[in-house]
């Protein structure tokens, strides 16, 4: 849910974006370099409406 | 040793198999127990325990029982695949039954990082004998010579005809036969594997991801009421007084109940306190804000970190039990030549799964029948029979996915209170515990100082190492009077993987003052990060590069055995000290060490270890800022587990390790005042963040036929002294003390 906001706000989120608006997300079984590239991989193949 | 019957009048599997389908048991055992009985349930690993079963049903459909618990480690997919691989079963074509706890599995509790490890062979077995039965049931079927006939995906072939039988039309058929002796068997050739060291996603990855997987906080069944409960805040404390006239207003709750106290040892007993039961978990959290209740805080009132750590360093630079000693350390000491001392500590760690403990059970007839995201279900069972003075086999533990588990879920406490709650009231019961009951009531990792001296030669290299640490056991959980740590020395600590003549290890006396239990990585969170950090400092005490005096340090490529009594080496995996250099080398190859220049306040650390007989070095690469922030541009991390069964999986456990390292390093500690728990949240139990944690990191497998090695925990402990060795590099500054947020770096 997080992401998807991040991504409507920002269709095209860097890295300092993603840190930002993910930084109160919590993952504990340590993924965030794949939320990283899934928020990047969401955001190429998103197309503009 | 493994022995595998025809079970299929033994009624496994009856709820998922019709009449006339073809099911198999193995009987098994550990080839090494435990020399201890940490885990509370000695008799249970030690006699022989039928542990895999797998079914295969007319239509084709391969049921593979998992009995070990799923929590992100892995084995819930990996070990029915390895049957899978050795049945030649088509995998889209198994479904995986999750096992109820029962000892004739053999051990369910995962733990250790050993499921692959103990189960490999024997799931392989049990595989194998499936495949020889159905070509044993095909040659009967066409009157040929079994020799005549093979295996392929799903089916047996008779090869000089090319007739092809499917696996489901030999089912009847196979189901009658005779089991054939060990002696018979074929495993595969390693060319031959079909799934066993090809990456593979896991078994329940689509339904984690759409919602539909079911974790212990999902349980739910008719009739069922919720309960929270307040805890004694201190380790043993007693309700001096409770009023819960302004709880009961609150809508939805329905009563409180009065939980008995522990009898020491505390074991997985409930810690007591008040139970509030409600019509939902929100009315049970906010009836238990209005509770007001009066403690008898009991013996660990005294319990303060301040005090504790002073007492514990100060144990540590006093002689403690030797429980090695080689050569003459003393003398060596005394000799008149260079020494160096350094001293270490770290805190208590909570666990801090995602998902807090919780249970739902249900009291009937004199049974309990209990669903919890449990790592240890007959621990389970035999702590709710003990309590409730009830048969093992009248408890059922149904075993939820977990919401991670890290050590914390081999103890069965929370579904205990659900049982005696669920007895209490005639009606099933969850018990759901808030995150500020998981950070405040844990079985912590325990606190440790490390004193670690050696005498150097004139080239600056160890001829003496003094290694001791002092530090409640873990065993005190089970034991009130234990004082020393025995198995926790165990690994490298005890072994010392290094070309060193004289050695001594010591171990010094603590008392335990709230729960103690182990935590991902265990001892060498402690052992690991001053053994590492000291090799940094010795290194450049005498200006030499880190990575070319840990190899000098190793030594030569050899095997080596420390010989030390009490602690003998783990048949098939000896210390082969070849593996370890190599995987230091490669780590520093891959994360370009002495290669890049890196510029001001940034820095790489290397930390090398084995842990569950898994060969692990990390080179962490950071940046501090003059504000004194550490960033964490990379991790390189090599990993030799000797056979790889599933390369992807083991990539995602040391990527996760490195996170999990990450907030072990920067900011995690448990402190006590007064026999209170500080912590209560994220706020104050700070694990890493996305910015906080390693931005890349690398994981490479060394490719090797060795026995395959144990991969959830031995990343762990690796990265906080690689981390600040690293954060030497940078800015000169040297931390010995967890976490960092402790120290300035500015």
């Amino acid at each position: 849910m997080q992401a998807i906001a991040l991504l409507k706000s920002k269709p095209l989120a860097s890295d300092q974006d993603i840190d930002e608006l993910m930084s109160g997300n919590i993952c504990r079984c340590g993924t965030y370099q794949r939320i990283r590239a899934a928020i990047k991989a969401a955001s190429q193949a998103t197309e503009e409406p | 040793m493994t022995r595998i019957q025809n079970v299929s009048r033994r009624g496994f599997l009856k709820d998922v198999l019709s009449g006339g389908a073809f099911v198999l048991g193995a009987c098994y055992l550990p080839s090494v127990l435990r020399a201890d009985t940490t885990a509370g349930t000695p008799a249970v690993r030690a006699t022989f325990h039928p542990n895999a079963f797998l079914g295969l049903e007319t239509d084709g459909t391969v049921y593979i029982i998992a009995h070990r618990s799923e929590m992100g480690n892995g084995s819930r997919t990996m070990l029915p695949r390895v049957v899978a691989d050795e049945m030649d079963a088509d995998w889209s074509r198994v479904k995986i039954v999750q096992a109820i706890g029962d000892s004739r599995y053999g051990s369910q509790d995962t733990d250790a990082s050993r499921s692959i490890r103990e189960f490999f062979t024997v799931m392989r077995e049990v595989g194998a004998t499936a495949r020889l039965m159905l070509i044993r049931a095909a040659a009967i079927e066409w009157s040929v010579p079994a020799s005549q006939c093979q295996s392929g995906l799903h089916v047996v072939e008779h090869v000089p005809t090319h007739r092809k039988l499917e696996y489901g039309e030999l089912a009847i058929s196979a189901s009658k036969l005779a089991v054939p002796k060990k002696e018979d068997l074929q495993l595969k050739p390693r060319t031959a594997w079909r799934y066993i060291g090809k990456s593979a996603s896991l078994y329940d990855l689509k339904d984690i991801c759409t919602g539909k997987a079911v974790y212990g906080m999902d349980a739910r069944i008719d009739g069922m009421v919720y309960a929270s409960i307040e805890r004694p805040p201190v380790l043993g404390g007693k309700v001096n007084s409770c009023d819960d006239r302004e709880a009961l207003r609150v809508p939805g709750v329905r009563q409180t109940l009065l939980m008995e106290p522990f009898k020491p040892p505390h074991g997985v007993q409930p810690l007591g306190g008040v139970a509030v039961i409600a019509d939902n978990t929100w009315a049970a959290f906010q009836g238990r804000k209005k509770m007001n209740i009066t403690w008898d805080p009991g013996p660990n009132a005294s319990y303060n970190s301040v005090e504790f750590k002073k007492d514990l360093q100060k144990t540590a630079r006093q002689p403690g039990k030797v429980v090695r000693n080689q050569g003459d350390v003393d003398a060596d000491l005394v000799r008149g030549g260079k020494t160096f001392e350094a001293e270490f500590y770290v805190p208590h760690l909570a666990h801090a799964t995602m998902e807090p403990p919780v249970a739902v059970a249900h009291f009937r007839d004199g049974k309990v029948t209990v669903w919890a995201p449990t790592q240890n279900p007959q621990g389970v069972q035999d702590a709710i029979a003990q309590v409730l003075g009830l048969r093992k086999a009248d408890v059922i533990c149904h075993v939820t996915l977990l919401g991670g588990g890290f050590g914390r879920k081999s103890f069965g406490d929370f579904a205990v209170e659900a049982a005696v709650l669920s007895k209490k009231l005639g009606q099933p019961v969850k018990v759901v515990w808030s995150r500020e009951d998981d950070i405040k009531f844990d079985y912590y990792l325990p606190v440790a100082a490390v004193y670690l001296k050696a005498a150097l030669d004139s080239k600056g290299k160890p001829t003496s190492w003094l290694a001791r640490s002092a530090f409640p056991p873990i065993n005190s959980t089970f034991d009130s009077s234990a004082r020393y740590g025995g198995w926790e020395l165990k690994g490298n600590w005890i072994e010392v993987p290094f070309d060193i003549p004289n050695i001594r290890v010591e171990v010094g006396a603590a008392q335990a003052h709230v729960r103690l239990g182990w935590l991902r990585s265990v001892a060498s969170n402690y052992h690991t990060f001053a053994v590492q950090s000291f090799v940094d400092e010795l290194a450049h005490n005498c200006g030499r590069d880190t990575l070319e005096y840990l190899l000098e340090l190793i030594g030569p490529a050899r095997i080596l055995d420390a010989n030390i009594p009490g602690y003998p080496p783990e048949p098939g995996f000896p210390l082969d000290l070849g593996r370890l250099r190599r995987v230091a080398e490669m780590a520093a190859e891959k994360a370009g060490w002495g290669r890049r220049k890196l510029g001001n306040g940034k820095g790489l650390g290397i930390a090398v270890q084995r842990y569950s007989f898994t060969y692990v070095a990390s080179v962490v690469e950071v940046e501090v800022n003059e504000k004194g922030e550490v960033h964490i541009p990379r991790v390189d991390t090599v990993v030799d587990a000797g056979t790889a069964v599933n390369p992807a999986n083991i990539k995602a456990q040391f990527e996760g390790a490195a996170v999990f390292g990450t907030s072990t390093a920067r900011g995690c500690e448990i402190t006590a005042g007064d026999g209170v728990i500080n912590q209560s949240n994220f706020n104050d139990y700070p694990v890493a963040r996305i910015h906080q944690a390693p931005y890349q990191t690398n994981v490479y497998v060394v490719e090797s036929t060795a026995p395959p090695a144990g991969v959830g925990e031995p990343g762990v402990s690796v990265i906080p002294p690689a981390l600040c060795n690293a954060i030497f590099a940078a800015t000169g500054k040297r931390i010995r003390e967890l976490p960092l947020s402790n120290s300035r770096l500015s």
